[in-house]
């Protein structure tokens, strides 16, 4: 049932953007995220526009994904509108509902609040709809490793991420099997209010820890014998090459930020 | 409690890029009593076939009569289903989690709702029945041997007093001495409590011993039903799909097209040695 | 010439510290040698598996030695150059595969090795293809089959280039194919490319081409020969709970019944070929 699963939002291609090594994905994405702080006025957000625009066509990536991406952030975003809208004093009040008040700041602020929280939310899901886990996972370690001489475990987060990545479907399938072998027990995993629902997973997820502790156990001692003792003098067989494109994307990138600074610096 | 099955067809992923077809228009019937044996490769459907027995799975298209009643009508709870068809899966000890072995035995029967004496009752009945010494009642189920885990977990569904028994590859993992324990004492609970048993295997050998009737399946479709001996009769249809038959019948088969005086369905070694041994002494009797 | 493996009064308990002994292992001596396909039989508890154990120094004796390549096990500066040289391959296909996808998974070991990034490649794509498994090199491990999985690890262990490679009850947790998918490729590999493969099992048949058979029983090696003089002791190996092919047995119970029949028949063919002489 869960044999195609995709972790996460990734939906592979071979795009340029796809293509592009993780590392200056995961950069571009960070002063993605700095430019849209920077930005102080609507009008910046029309350089945000047509980058993200540029991205998405180069992508391929069909813009209902991308607006699916927003689904998780509905709530926070209904709440940032409402809250800034009906609760920030000054400017002309336009609209009284009762106690709330919907002035002019009010809604240029719910606006601009509103466009920020949309623009950082496709901006990240870019980033996982266009890495796969794998290489966000190699980015990631590739990042932090001149990090590691002061103290960061950087081999041992990409391990951990790379062993979660492994074992999240084999996981689901056996919580799955588990389910059932309950279920034919007479389990109820359906009915009831919270606190009995939670009850009643226990019977799945007690012998779901002692299975993943079984496995990390096992595993831990398949890993030793190929002789496995950390990060310490072990190669890597895939390497990530930065290529013209990555200069190219970093560049356009860097050309969008200046336009936002010129933007907010530029008063008339 | 017999069992009928219809035209039973299920779809995986229906409607989905991923739809697959796991059964196909199967129809058997079980009576009661019988021990059923069901065996096919991975794949073949045999595993999807079992959750519709006991209403883990719901068919996309034919009907199931457990004792008469259409379970694939919506107005019957799967529940109730689920009282009276025990399903035991593969490795059933990793489904191990109360803190004592009379818990986790118990967990069935408290889901029946049934009174504390009851299940009481039955917990110690089923670790009798299992071979589980009543003094590990209050020990952690994860402190025994694997074989002794494995028998806590049949324990638990045997409590629940089901009318038929599924179990899925019971003899998994286990060594020969293993096997030969627990398909005896399978046999056993068979004959004491008259329940229908299936058993589902890949191993024709094991599968061939006790049962009165064995299913074959292929790809989602019943290739070959019978006695076993009707089965092994067919063994180029079963070899066609990658399963054999015991290297003794096997023996019989190759023996029979040399000319010697033997049936090609012997399911035995004391079976084939009877018939070896006439042939021997008639021929060797110059 | 030097043996792959070499016991010298092997013996092996859980906790040494504690007044009972228990003694897993009892004083094992065994010598392999290179190129060989040697199994090893025995019921769960036997012992078979804590010795397997001791082969890559995850386990150290209790008393005496185990030499891997002429390197003892209890010399902690050789610990990683006997890993190497004898590679284990477990029971349970997953809980050895450590990537996210195959090819990753099996250089996985040369990695940890410190091997160059271009040899990586290399040994990558020959070890795949020597178990038949290149196909799948960009496929995540739970789109496998248990067989697939298991010959996986192998090539994982492959491309470490090992002495010898010690499979600990590989096909236990596979279905019929996988466990003819497994078992025929570890026969390849021993007799097309020379690798030395000790494999453990309590599967008879598996064992039936070895070109060694040993038994064990309760910690002691209690048969050791070819396929046919350790199955031809049909008394003993059911006394310790393993079984032999079923025409092995006919023949032993023929033999009983006063005909004159070898007692190492192994396969259908071999009796056959007798009766109908």
């Amino acid at each position: 049932m869960f044999r195609n699963i995709t972790i996460g939002q990734y939906i592979p291609g071979d795009s340029v953007v796809h293509k592009l090594d993780p590392r200056i994905k995961i950069i571009i994405t960070f002063i993605f995220i700095v430019a849209t702080f920077l930005i102080n006025k609507l009008s910046g957000y029309l350089f945000a526009v047509f980058y993200l625009y540029l991205i998405i066509t180069i992508s391929k990536i069909p813009f209902s994904y991308i607006l699916k991406g927003l689904r998780p952030v509905i709530i926070i975003l209904l709440l940032t509108v409402s809250l800034n809208m009906f609760f920030t004093p000054g400017g002309t009040i336009l609209y009284t509902l009762g106690p709330l008040k919907i002035t002019t700041t009010g809604l240029r602020l719910a606006v601009f609040m509103g466009l920020r929280l949309i623009f950082l939310s496709i901006g990240t899901s870019l980033l996982t709809l266009t890495t796969s886990p794998i290489s966000l996972t190699d980015g990631i370690e590739h990042i932090l490793k001149p990090f590691s001489r002061i103290g960061v475990p950087a081999h041992e987060l990409a391990m951990m991420m790379t062993i979660a990545l492994r074992f999240i479907p084999t996981l689901i399938e056996e919580a799955e099997k588990i389910m059932k072998a309950q279920m034919a027990r007479g389990a109820d995993f359906e009915s009831g209010n919270i606190v009995k629902r939670a009850k009643g997973l226990v019977p799945l997820l007690v012998p779901l820890f002692i299975s993943a502790f079984r496995r990390a156990d096992e595993l831990a001692v398949a890993m030793e014998s190929r002789c496995y003792r950390g990060g310490q003098n072990r190669t890597r067989m895939k390497q990530l090459k930065i290529q013209p494109r990555d200069y190219q994307a970093l560049a356009v990138t860097l050309i969008m930020v200046l336009l936002i600074v010129w933007n907010r610096v530029w008063t008339w | 409690m017999p069992i009928k099955v219809e035209n039973l067809s299920f779809v995986y992923n229906e409607g989905t890029p991923y739809a697959t077809v796991a059964l196909n228009n199967v129809t058997f019937e079980i009576q009661d009593e019988e021990f059923v044996g069901i065996i096919g490769h991975t794949g073949s459907g045999k595993s999807t076939l079992i959750q519709h027995l006991n209403g883990l799975l719901k068919p996309t298209s034919g009907k199931i009569y457990i004792n008469g009643v259409d379970i694939t009508d919506k107005k019957v709870s799967l529940k109730d289903v689920r009282k009276e068809v025990g399903l035991v899966f593969q490795y059933p000890e990793y489904q191990l989690f109360e803190e004592t072995i009379f818990k986790d035995i118990a967990f069935g029967p408290t889901n029946l709702g049934l009174s504390e004496e009851e299940i009481e009752k039955r917990v110690y009945e089923a670790m009798d029945i299992v071979g589980i010494s009543r003094e590990l009642a209050d020990k952690s189920p994860f402190e025994v041997s694997g074989g002794q885990k494995r028998r806590i977990a049949i324990a638990g569904i045997l409590a629940m007093k089901p009318k038929i028994l599924i179990l899925d590859e019971p003899t998994a993992g286990l060594d020969p001495k293993g096997k030969e324990e627990i398909l005896n004492k399978i046999k056993e609970i068979h004959d004491k409590y008259k329940m229908i048993t299936i058993l589902v295997s890949h191993s024709m050998e094991d599968i061939a011993r006790f049962a009165d009737k064995i299913i074959v399946m292929n790809k989602g479709r019943i290739e070959v039903i019978g006695t076993p001996r009707e089965v092994f009769r067919e063994a180029e249809k079963l070899e066609k799909i990658g399963l054999g038959v015991p290297q003794i019948t096997s023996l019989a088969r190759e023996l029979q097209k040399k000319g010697v005086a033997i049936p090609e369905d012997i399911l035995t070694i004391e079976e084939a040695k009877e018939y070896i041994v006439r042939y021997l002494r008639g021929t060797k009797n110059v | 010439m030097e043996h792959v493996i070499n016991t010298q009064n092997l013996s092996f308990e859980y906790h040494a510290e504690e007044q009972t002994r228990h003694l897993v292992l009892k004083d094992i001596n065994l010598q392999f040698e290179k190129g060989q396909f040697i199994g090893i039989i025995g019921h769960n508890g036997s012992g078979k598996s804590t010795l397997a154990k001791h082969f890559n120094a995850l386990l150290l004796p209790t008393e005496g030695k185990v030499y891997v390549k002429g390197m003892d096990t209890k010399d902690t500066n050789h610990l990683w150059d006997i890993r190497q040289a004898a590679g284990l391959v477990f029971q349970n296909p997953d809980n050895q595969i450590v990537a996210a996808i195959v090819e990753e998974d099996v250089a996985f070991g040369p990695e940890n090795l410190g091997i160059p990034p271009d040899e990586i490649r290399e040994r990558v794509e020959y070890a795949l293809k020597a178990v038949g498994m290149w196909e799948y090199k960009d496929y995540p491990p739970h789109m496998l089959s248990g067989g697939q999985k298991q010959r996986v690890a192998i090539a994982g262990i492959i491309a470490m280039k090992p002495e010898c490679i010690i499979l600990d009850e590989p096909t236990a947790m596979l279905d019929p194919i996988g466990r003819r998918e497994v078992i025929s490729t570890i026969k390849k590999l021993n007799k097309e490319d020379g690798i030395t493969v000790i494999l453990i099992t309590h599967f008879m048949e598996e064992v039936v081409d070895a070109d060694r058979v040993i038994v064990m029983d309760d910690g002691k090696v209690v048969l050791d020969g070819t396929p046919k003089e350790v199955f031809k002791e049909v008394t003993l190996l059911k006394k310790i709970g393993l079984s032999v092919p079923q025409v092995t047995e006919l023949a032993h119970q023929l033999k009983r019944e006063g005909f004159d029949v070898p007692l190492d028949i192994l396969t259908v063919e071999e009796m056959v070929e007798f009766l109908c002489r």
